[in-house]
């Protein structure tokens, strides 16, 4: 018993001996490249059930490993994997470090697509990345503005630099006349509402995007092609921003905090005459007709309630300066951001948060945005299979509106004459309804907007090649509008007017799709997508407006007697049912293919077209990878594609097809219904059939690469409101029967011209594009006269918003005779058989008419307006782009955009009043050359307020502009550590620095004010009315990280 | 087996989903809840009802009977003079009152486009009756008088346009005004591709008018509708035939139908000439024979804009006008003068409870029928000829002087010429000098021809670009 018992102890020991002497351990540190400690890296020996998780230091310690020659292997999610082999000694500790290594491939070279990612070298579609590193330290008035000048083919547009304003975004020109040609947004994999949920019109539109907070992108893809976009069907053909947030990676949790503050400005001046000039004006009128010039106590300007200004009145105004009226209403605002973010997380779970405060006092008084907003993006991996996750933001904003442009504000300050004054002796506005000051002081607009995207999604891998995702996702948006309008205290008559208006628009979108990866061998491997998508989105709106409340402290619409209230509720729906597949082929790494198909269902399409189907198909080859080219050695990559496919536009009204009876006020308290519209169970979404040639390029070893890229896009079926005879009672009907082609070439480069300590990038880019109306369905042009000015229309071999004018032909520079001539070009006889001719005064505008005759606007050819008018101007640049520079120098960074385009003109809509009208509004200096004897080779007319629509006031508004100039300065690594920060950096950031252009309006980067959900959108964008200018901010700030 | 489970219930989760959202075609359906399909608006007597209460809605806008009408016939003829020159605005009433109207202008084609989108409201009613749409208890009750008063907007609507969209009825050429008039719109709406509509001679429109006008009054007759504070009446169908054959010179059917009007009982001249003109919501005159209602939520009525000294109005009238009148004349007192400026004040703001409310738009009242009556009956002989024509003439002389009335004798010579005056002390500013001038054949405002074609409006751009077989003013 006693040997047994010693004989197992010796057995346990020999064993343990054995084990003992046969085991050694590993340990070390791992870091990042930065030498930053990478807590939850994965080290494990390799082909033993061996492994730990490294600690918050990066250490690890391995125990047991077998002695002998081991293969560690270290891994973390989105770093290189790496192996190293290590000698262990039986009972010694062996050391191996590893700084781990970004894996290039997984956040360089990865582009998403729709319901899915690709390698960018496997891409057959044109797809333009903007990554966060681009977007700079700019103020962005919203997240689109992110992608101005930054990629080709892309034109943003900000409408004005008000607070809170709609941006317009062009991909590849304009698609659609009636229809919405913004493309679609999706976030995360959710489409987003996007547009104008105002109720009520500012002058200035309303962006649903602007609530969203750029900070939290991680990227952007703009899907430019059919192949990229027809994955979206009925919704492609405008293009599609697809957006990524931030997700987080493993690792020590992460600290950013970046705070910038700064002040805003209007972008441009506006000069404007004086007030003595103005009144010298007023003289010169008068002699020039031979009156006598005006006496002391003439009325000149009568209000519409208070005293008149006489003739003496106003010359003493103007001797003290006049008024300044859009000084008075601009200001220097202010701008401030703070931000805070973490990330971090471990093998199992990522995460980001983040949040953001902006407060933003606008250049224009009473103008004032503020927005809060957080992110939560959580991502766990429940199971090796299994991953789930969450993408939630909320956001709320404040934004103070005030009017301007046609509305008032800072619209009506460009029309007041410079010799009224502002108060009246009593300290009161004078003239309150048109004082602008009186407006922004006694109107309260305030928008409060409560946005939430949230959606969550799982992942399921199947087998190792097929997999399942599910995403569920739902956009939120709340908006209230407030408005108080304060009665004039001065109009007995005039009461105080509130509204109270509400909408919510709930969007619910899920997508449901299977991934699969096939290695068919032989160097060929196919990845397809099967899925399904489902949106419904609804939209809702009430508003209760009250007036004349028994107190002036009562400023809620339901303080007002009930007999002086009225209201309105609507809600729209709409929703898409859609079926897609994809098919991407590769073989021997080199040679591409790809087919898509989607089939779309919507609720807005008519009975007899509910359903449409999409596809697209891509080839691509990189010839780089063939040997007679991997012989040229500064050919580092060379990629030719080319794609053809279908996509539609479903940016149409919810309700477009339906023939309905809706309910009107009635008559004598009754209510009544009405017919609204006639049924078109045909109706559909637009197509575009889109081919895509392109080739992407490296030059020496990737030194300068790029792409360029010629496409060509026919768009049909367009969505045309038909005009029907309004004595049918109907003014007109949706029906698909326009056309449109846009085609150009784009072209973008980058170049590293230096490396090493100083650093010099260039990115470069440039699209042409020439847009084209093919069909408009026999419309005359003025059925898409907006019937509010600014004379552009839609004629078919012509851009879409082309300006339709009377020629003009200068001014008369002597008194003396022109012929009269009929509208088929024969000359006007007299009963002699002689051409009659009319006497034209020396100074009177010239026009030509139609058959390039002159005429005059007393005596026209024909009708002067009807008869004479044609196609003029170009709405459109005929190229458009943007250049960035960046700088780096030991912790200096630099980094300057300008933006330009060129070849277009503006309609500047209002300066036939502002060249003319001078006894009603302000003046352009331009009227100070106008024709008088001594000035007789002018090209400015001297019929003062005979304003009239030509070609005249059509201006090259081509532009180049420093959009942005950023200046940072990084504190060294010494400097950090001492202060336990991983990154300082402090920075200066400006906006709308300098322009360069010949257009005498305020700001050529302009858009005419309409809704973005308005037909009219398309078509009178380049007719600004009394326009709003962008705005300037120079801002400083600093980021922190640890 | 752990991983097996999961792959079951994902496969069947996916299999719900997909069933889920393929099997049923309510994935696509929205919800109308504030439109109704046209295919099922029209089902009751009470939706009839509606529909022509849409039709009255179109009546009363102000670029209908609201208002405008009456301020283009002061822009175009001389009663008024320009008193704010900041109201003749551009690409709107600057071109009309210059005569220089363009397809573009943008209120013409809103007075076009709101005169036949009530006719197609009225046409709606009227076809569902006569194809008997509608089957239910009150149809029948209601029938007659739903019809009648739809006829009556029509011919009402027509009416207003023909005088300013066409060449005047020459009134020395009844039954053969071959002018191009307008298009007389008697059916519905409904298909998109058969909209298309010549336009009328305007002696065809006159005889359409007064075929509806004839019906509405039959019709409304048999319903018992005589008279109505609101709506049209047999006696509103029967006053709108005598102005209607008044201007196109019928003078007997006119003074038939408007001394039918005047024997009626159911109206009489106010005693008060300025409370005609300062009615509101359900307030009654009964010398009213068809009012547009305008309520406190109403905000139709431009004349007060155009015509009210609070507003800076866009007319004034002048000293002639203002001596037009005998200083004892009551009806002065509808212009205010203000040293050397003469306000009208046929429009100023109804005050109720101390709130301004919309005013009534007075459309055809008692002292117009006095006038036809008088002026027929003398140019036409008709049913007591002169000895009608003394009376109706007399009756609103005493009715303007009020106590300060003194009879007077004004020889038969004399009393045309005295009536046509009378005319125009009685109607100016609604809407009744410029239709008058061309009646009689007389210069209108600054010796402009009667029938001139500068002062025709232009047809609007959509209706000429949509109906391919419109016609346009030279």
């Amino acid at each position: 018993m006693r040997f047994y018992k010693l004989s197992l102890l010796l057995c346990f020991s020999f064993l343990y001996s054995f084990v003992s002497a046969q085991t050694g351990s590993v340990k070390g540190t791992v870091t990042d490249e930065n030498g930053e400690p990478l807590y939850g890296t994965n080290v494990v020996v390799k082909g033993k059930s061996i492994g730990v998780i490294t600690d918050f230091d990066g250490k690890y310690v391995l125990s047991d490993v077998p002695a002998g020659t081991q293969i560690i292997e270290f891994s973390f999610i989105g770093m290189k994997t790496q192996e190293f082999t290590v000698e262990v000694s039986a009972n010694a500790a062996t050391t191996q470090d590893a700084v781990m290594q970004e894996d290039a491939v997984v956040l360089d070279d990865v582009v998403v697509i729709g319901y899915g990612r690709r390698q960018k070298r496997d891409v057959t579609g044109a797809i333009t990345s903007i990554g966060a590193d681009d977007i700079g330290d700019a103020v962005l008035p919203s997240l689109e503005s992110s992608m101005q000048g930054r990629a080709a083919g892309v034109q943003v547009t900000t409408s004005n630099g008000m607070a809170g304003s709609s941006i317009n975004v062009k991909v590849r020109g304009t698609n659609s006349i009636s229809a919405g040609s913004q493309p679609l947004y999706v976030i995360d994999g959710i489409p987003v509402t996007n547009g104008d949920f105002s109720a009520n019109n500012t002058g200035s539109g309303f962006n649903a995007l602007s609530d969203l907070n750029p900070n939290d992108i991680e990227s952007i893809q703009i899907l430019k092609d059919a192949a990229a976009a027809s994955i979206y069907g009925s919704r492609g053909a405008n293009g599609v921003v697809l957006i990524t947030t931030k997700k987080g990676s493993a690792g020590k949790t992460k600290f950013n905090v970046n705070y910038y503050s700064g002040i805003n400005q209007a972008a441009n001046t506006m000069d404007l005459i004086t007030a003595e000039q103005h009144l010298a004006l007023r003289d010169s009128a008068r002699a020039q007709r031979g009156l006598d010039p005006e006496s002391a106590d003439a009325v000149i300007y009568t209000p519409s309630n208070g005293a008149s200004i006489t003739r003496g009145m106003a010359d003493s105004i103007a001797a003290l300066g006049g008024t300044d009226w859009i000084d008075q209403v601009l200001r220097t605002g202010y701008v401030q951001e703070l931000s805070a973010s973490a990330q971090g997380g471990n093998e199992k779970t990522i995460f980001y948060v983040g949040m953001t405060y902006k407060d933003e006092e606008g250049f224009v008084l009473g103008n004032n945005y503020e927005r809060l907003s957080g992110r939560i993006n959580v991502e766990n991996k429940a199971t090796d299979k299994l991953s789930l996750g969450t993408n939630m933001s909320v956001s709320y904003s404040k934004n103070d509106r005030v009017p301007t442009g046609d509305a008032g504000g800072l619209g009506l300050a460009q029309q007041k004459l410079p010799y009224l004054p502002i108060y009246n002796e009593d300290g009161t506005y004078y003239d309150p309804y048109s004082n602008p000051l009186w407006q922004l002081d006694n109107w309260k607009f305030q928008a409060n907007s409560f946005r939430s995207i949230s959606g969550i999604y799982l992942n399921y891998e199947i087998t190792e090649n097929l997999s399942f995702r599910s995403e569920f996702g739902v956009d939120f948006m709340n908006l209230t509008e407030d408005e108080f309008r304060f009665r004039n205290s001065q109009d007995t008559g005039s009461v105080s007017s509130a509204w109270d208006r509400r909408t919510n628009v709930f969007n619910f979108t899920t997508n449901n799709y299977f991934s699969y990866h096939h290695d068919f061998g032989e160097n060929q491997e196919a990845d397809f997508t099967l899925g399904h998508a489902y949106q419904r989105s609804n939209t809702s709106g009430v508003g209760l407006n009250g007036w004349n409340f028994p107190n002036d402290n009562l400023t809620s619409p339901g303080s007002a007697d009930p007999s002086d209230m009225t209201g309105y509720s609507y809600s729209t729906a709409f929703a898409f049912d859609s079926y897609f597949f994809r098919v991407n082929y590769k073989l021997y790494n080199k040679y591409l293919a790809g087919f898509s198909i989607r089939t779309d269902g919507s609720s807005r399409f008519g009975e007899n077209n509910r359903y449409g189907t999409f596809p697209a198909v891509s080839v691509g080859w990189i010839m780089s990878d063939e040997s007679f080219i991997q012989d040229i050695e500064s050919i580092s990559f060379l990629k030719f594609r080319v794609s053809y496919g279908l996509t539609g536009n479903a940016n149409i009204d919810d309700y477009a097809h339906l023939g309905f009876y809706s309910a009107v006020g009635g008559y004598n308290g009754a209510a009544a219904i009405v017919p609204s519209t006639l049924l078109n169970p045909y109706l559909s979404w637009e197509k575009s059939i889109m081919l895509d040639v392109n080739i992407d390029y490296g030059f020496f070893n990737n030194r300068i690469s790029g792409s360029i890229t010629y496409y060509d896009k026919r768009s049909s079926d367009l969505l045309l409101q038909v005009t029907l005879p309004s004595s049918s009672g109907y003014s007109s009907i949706w029906q698909n029967v326009g056309a449109m082609q846009n085609n150009g070439v784009e072209f973008d480069l980058t170049s590293h011209n230096v490396q090493g300590d100083f650093k010099w990038t260039t990115n470069f880019n440039v699209a042409f594009n020439h847009n084209e109306v093919t069909d408009v369905g026999g419309l005359l042009p003025d059925a898409f006269d907006n019937q509010s000015g600014g004379d552009a229309r839609v004629i078919q071999g012509y851009p879409v918003g082309i300006a339709y004018l009377v020629e003009w032909a200068g001014v008369q520079q002597a008194d003396g005779e022109i012929p009269l001539w009929n509208v088929d070009g024969t000359p006007i006889l007299d009963g002699e058989g002689n051409q009659e001719t009319v006497m034209v005064e020396a100074g009177t505008e010239l026009y030509y008419d139609a058959n390039g005759n002159l005429m005059t606007y007393a005596n026209p050819t024909g009708d002067f307006y009807g008869d004479n008018r044609k196609a003029a101007g170009s709405p459109f640049p005929k190229f458009v782009g943007g250049i960035t520079n960046t700088f780096n120098y030991k912790g200096f960074d630099l980094n300057v955009l300008f933006i330009y385009q060129y070849g277009n003109t503006l309609y500047d809509d209002q300066a036939k009043r502002m060249i003319g009208d001078y006894t009603s509004i302000a003046q352009r200096p331009e009227i100070l050359d106008a024709y008088s004897e001594t000035n007789p080779s002018t090209e400015v007319l001297n019929e003062y307020s005979t304003y009239v629509n030509s070609t005249r006031f059509l201006y090259d508004a081509s532009f180049i502009r420093l959009k942005n100039v950023s200046l940072g300065y990084s504190f060294s690594k010494e400097i950090c550590q001492k202060l336990h920060l991983t990154n300082l950096r402090i920075y200066v950031s400006g906006n709308n620095l300098w322009t360069l252009t010949n257009y005498p309006g305020w700001d050529p980067e302009v858009l005419r004010n309409t809704s973005a959900s308005d037909p009219d959108s398309n078509v009178s964008f380049a007719a600004p009315s009394f326009a709003t200018p962008q705005a300037r901010s120079i801002i400083g700030g600093i980021q922190v990280s640890f | 087996m752990k991983n097996n489970n999961i792959i079951i219930k994902l496969t069947v989760l996916s299999a719900i989903i997909f069933i889920a959202f393929t099997s049923c075609e309510k994935l696509l359906e929205t919800d109308l809840n504030d439109r109704i399909p046209n295919d099922v608006a029209i089902t009751s007597t009470r939706d009839l009802q509606l529909v022509l209460n849409g039709a009255y809605d179109g009546l009363q806008s102000g670029s209908m009977l609201g208002g405008n009408p009456i301020i283009y016939a002061d822009l175009l003829s001389d009663d008024g003079i320009i008193g704010n020159e900041q109201k003749l605005n551009r690409f709107g009433k600057y071109e009309i009152y210059s005569m220089t109207t363009s397809p573009q202008i943008t209120e013409i084609a809103s007075f076009w486009s709101t005169g036949y989108s009530a006719i197609n409201r009225a046409n709606n009613v009227i076809y569902a009756i006569d194809n008997k749409l509608v089957d239910d208890a009150d149809f029948d009750i209601y029938k007659d008088q739903l019809k009648g008063e739809a006829l009556f907007i029509r011919a009402v609507c027509h009416f207003e346009m023909v005088r300013f969209f066409a060449k005047p009825y020459n009134v020395n050429n009844v039954g053969g005004n071959s002018q191009i008039g307008i298009p007389y719109r008697m059916t519905p709406s409904t298909n998109p591709d058969s909209l298309n509509l010549v336009r009328n001679t305007v002696e065809e429109v006159y005889e359409y008018i007064i075929a509806d006008l004839q019906e509405s009054k039959l019709l409304l007759e048999s319903a018992g509708i005589m008279s109505s504070t609101s709506l049209a009446s047999a006696m509103s169908a029967t006053a709108m035939l005598a102005r209607v054959c008044f201007f196109k010179g019928d003078y007997t059917l006119a003074s038939q139908y408007s001394n039918e009007v005047i024997t009626s009982s159911y109206f009489e001249l106010s005693e008060d000439y300025s409370e005609v003109f300062s009615l509101s919501g359900n307030e009654y005159n009964p010398e009213v024979i068809f009012q547009i209602v305008n309520i406190s939520t109403d905000n139709s009525n431009s004349l007060i804009d155009a015509y009210s000294r609070s507003k800076n109005p866009l007319f004034q009238t002048n000293a002639d006008m203002y001596n037009l009148y005998d200083e004892n004349d009551l009806r002065r007192e509808m212009i205010n003068k203000y040293f050397v400026i003469y306000y009208i004040k046929k429009y100023d703001e109804a005050v109720v409870e101390g709130e301004s409310q919309p005013l009534n738009r007075i459309y055809i009242r008692l002292a117009e029928m006095h006038l036809i009556r008088a002026e027929s009956n003398l140019i036409a002989g008709g049913p007591g000829n002169s000895t009608y024509a003394f009376d109706s003439y007399n009756a609103l002389r005493e009715r303007a002087f009020g106590d300060a009335y003194v009879p007077e004798t004004v020889a038969l010579n004399d009393l045309l010429d005295s009536i046509r005056i009378e005319r125009r002390r009685e109607l100016c500013f609604e809407g009744d000098r410029y239709h008058n001038l061309k009646r009689l054949q007389e210069p209108l405002r600054d010796g402009v021809s009667w029938n001139s074609d500068a002062p025709i409006f232009k047809i609007p751009a959509d209706e000429v670009s949509g109906n391919s077989l419109m016609e346009q003013n030279p």
